[in-house]
């Protein structure tokens, strides 16, 4: 277990730090230097040679990767050059708001895989079985930036049951919130939805033809306690696996929906820093969001072999 | 993913569930006239024929102030003005057509070069196996362990926004993915009887990898190659929708919708109909390769 917990931690570790190099290497591509593109056309060359001496930008790639990597450690990711604001508490304060979208969009789409995976699995190849594969299969091509103006155009201007923009925190209104954040959960949640929902499908179809099934129906186990007792939970596994994925991928998918939304969230930040050219931002705000990524999905495989031994053998071996 | 390539990958989870599990269908339904599948495929024949000869149709130039502003949908002005205008007076059902032109030329290039660069390095790593695998396994891994759209906007965010920045970012996404299912396609045709065979005769390993086992092992990545298509055409459109993709004076069905996004209200068709554009395109792409793959796992059963 220790040495599989060692690789599994070694890699994740190696990977973060491909991402740091990839990071700096890319912002040594920006066409001029670093201080032309964060100011831009209109600054004077003193003002670019200044911002170019305090980026420390006339220095090697490797003296400016390991000076940044040095900071970072330290917690330190520079500060921004168009509002000075300090990386850190940059996304510090916008975390909470991706955070709370990521959590309740992945609760959402776990909830309705669960109830429609179940009622389709009763039946294979039934009529409800027939109409969920419809919804899944739609939802599958519906990504975050077609469900998000369609939405807001039935909820917010037509029915009015929620504000279109505006995001209230969770602190200031409870309820204000949750309104505010319904319509981006669901748009997020969606296409996940799908992808859970046919994977729980699957699998409880293939549970319900095992032969302990057919024994708990022998017994006379009502139909209902055996797909929710004896069917769901070995099929739980595999559906929290996957939306553990999904949680990872999140983090970067709400990109679209807080833009549109205009949700102070991480997303957001990361957009707003690529349009103003503020690239101390961008760097440090891919590289949080990787590290987060990555630690999630170590995560996800740690949980898995704990759960399952058979994998941390195989994958030591 | 299939469960056989699953088990020779040796990772019981994928960091991207590519295979989503089609509902299976019984032998019955599947000899039945499958409207879904055909519909969906005169979408892609219409759309791929009407963007690639876009000029010669009836049609206005998709920058062009062709009627008034905020026409709504099957206002009875013209058949080119059949879908509204935008609030540039600009024709909606040209900008879908001229847009299709973008979103497929860059989804179709990029998917079509991850195809191959990826194929390369999963058939080498899964019939080579040893190093070669463990190294390339590890960078597949390393790639798929990328935040992908993230990873795309910081390209963006450095390199200008063109149609070849874009291949250039989408190819890389997709490249570890085509890596993937190659490789573990490889591997498990590397251990058949004929391959063997072939060795035995005193076939090269190279040669032995590419002519014997590339033409079996290569179909999987033809059946993924629509679905991931989408896949690239949505990256696409997410960039677009952000302001991030190809600029204007290009259309792309994302730049629509993001400019169409502020008359919601009055004139909801600037964004519902590049919407629908992009879905059914995204949809049909999606069935026509669940489809392919289905036939393909039921014939190997059979």
């Amino acid at each position: 277990m220790l040495s599989f917990l060692g690789i599994k931690v070694l890699r994740a570790l190696a990977i973060v730090l491909a991402v740091t190099v990839l990071t700096q290497f890319l912002l040594g591509l920006v066409p001029g230097s670093i201080a032309e593109a964060i100011l831009g056309p209109q600054a004077s060359p003193a003002q670019i040679r200044a911002l170019n001496a305090t980026l420390g930008a006339n220095h090697s790639f490797f003296v400016r990767y390991f000076s940044w990597l040095g900071n970072a450690i330290h917690g330190n990711l520079g500060s921004s050059a168009v509002t000075d604001q300090s990386v850190g508490s940059a996304i510090v304060s916008a975390l909470p708001v991706t955070v709370e979208l990521v959590i309740l969009s992945v609760v959402l789409a776990v909830v309705l895989s669960l109830v429609t995976g179940a009622i389709a699995a009763r039946r294979p190849g039934g009529k409800l079985d027939a109409a969920i594969a419809a919804v899944t299969s739609a939802s599958l091509s519906l990504p975050p930036f077609i469900v998000a103006p369609v939405l807001a155009y039935i909820f917010a201007v037509e029915l009015r049951w929620v504000p279109v923009l505006g995001f209230v925190s969770l602190t200031s209104s409870v309820g204000g919130n949750l309104k505010s954040v319904a319509l981006p959960v669901f748009a997020i949640a969606l296409p996940e939805f799908a992808v859970l929902q046919r994977l729980l499908r699957a699998d409880l179809v293939a549970t319900l033809g095992e032969g302990y099934i057919d024994a708990a129906r022998g017994r006379g186990v009502p139909e209902g306690r055996i797909l929710t007792r004896h069917a769901l939970r070995p099929s739980l596994i595999s559906l929290m696996t996957a939306a553990g994925i999904t949680v990872g991928r999140l983090i970067s998918g709400t990109v679209v929906v807080e833009v549109f939304f205009s949700m102070p969230g991480i997303g957001s930040l990361l957009v707003r820093s690529i349009l103003a050219h503020d690239l101390i931002v961008v760097q440090g705000t891919v590289v949080v969001i990787a590290i987060a990524y990555v630690a999630i999905n170590l995560a996800v495989d740690l949980a898995y072999s704990l759960v399952d031994p058979r994998i941390r053998i195989r994958a030591v071996a | 993913m299939t469960p056989e390539i699953a088990a020779a990958n040796g990772s019981p989870i994928d960091t991207e569930p590519l295979e989503l599990a089609a509902p299976e269908t019984s032998r019955a339904s599947r000899r039945r006239f499958d409207l879904t599948l055909w519909l969906s495929a005169a979408w892609l024949v219409i759309i791929v024929l009407a963007s690639a000869f876009a000029s010669f149709l009836p049609l206005a130039s998709p920058n062009e102030t062709a009627g008034p502003v905020n026409l709504p949908m099957f206002h009875d002005f013209g058949h080119s003005l059949i879908l509204g205008t935008d609030s540039f007076g600009r024709s909606l059902l040209s900008g879908c057509i001229y847009g299709a032109r973008t979103s497929l030329v860059i989804g179709v290039t990029s998917a079509t070069v991850g195809c191959v660069v990826g194929g390369l390095i999963g058939l080498l790593a899964g019939y080579l196996r040893g190093p070669t695998d463990r190294v390339a396994s590890f960078v597949i891994d390393a790639l798929l362990a990328f935040p992908a759209l993230v990873v795309l906007l910081a390209l963006t965010a450095i390199l200008q926004p063109k149609v070849s920045t874009i291949v250039i970012g989408l190819s890389l996404l997709s490249i570890p993915a085509f890596a993937r299912l190659e490789r573990g396609a490889a591997f498990t045709w590397a251990e058949r009887p004929f391959i063997l065979a072939a060795r035995s005769y005193g076939t090269s390993r190279l040669r032995t990898a590419f002519a014997h086992v590339m033409p079996n092992s290569a179909v999987i990545l033809i059946t993924y190659l629509p679905t991931i298509i989408a896949g690239l055409i949505v990256a696409e459109g997410s960039l677009s929708f952000l302001g991030l993709g190809v600029p204007p004076p290009t259309v792309t069905w994302g730049g629509m919708i993001l400019n169409g996004e502020p008359n919601l209200a009055t004139s909801p068709n600037q964004v519902l109909v590049p919407a629908a554009f992009i879905f059914i395109t995204v949809f049909a792409l999606n069935i026509l390769g669940e489809r392919v793959r289905g036939r393909l796992d039921n014939r190997g059963r059979g």
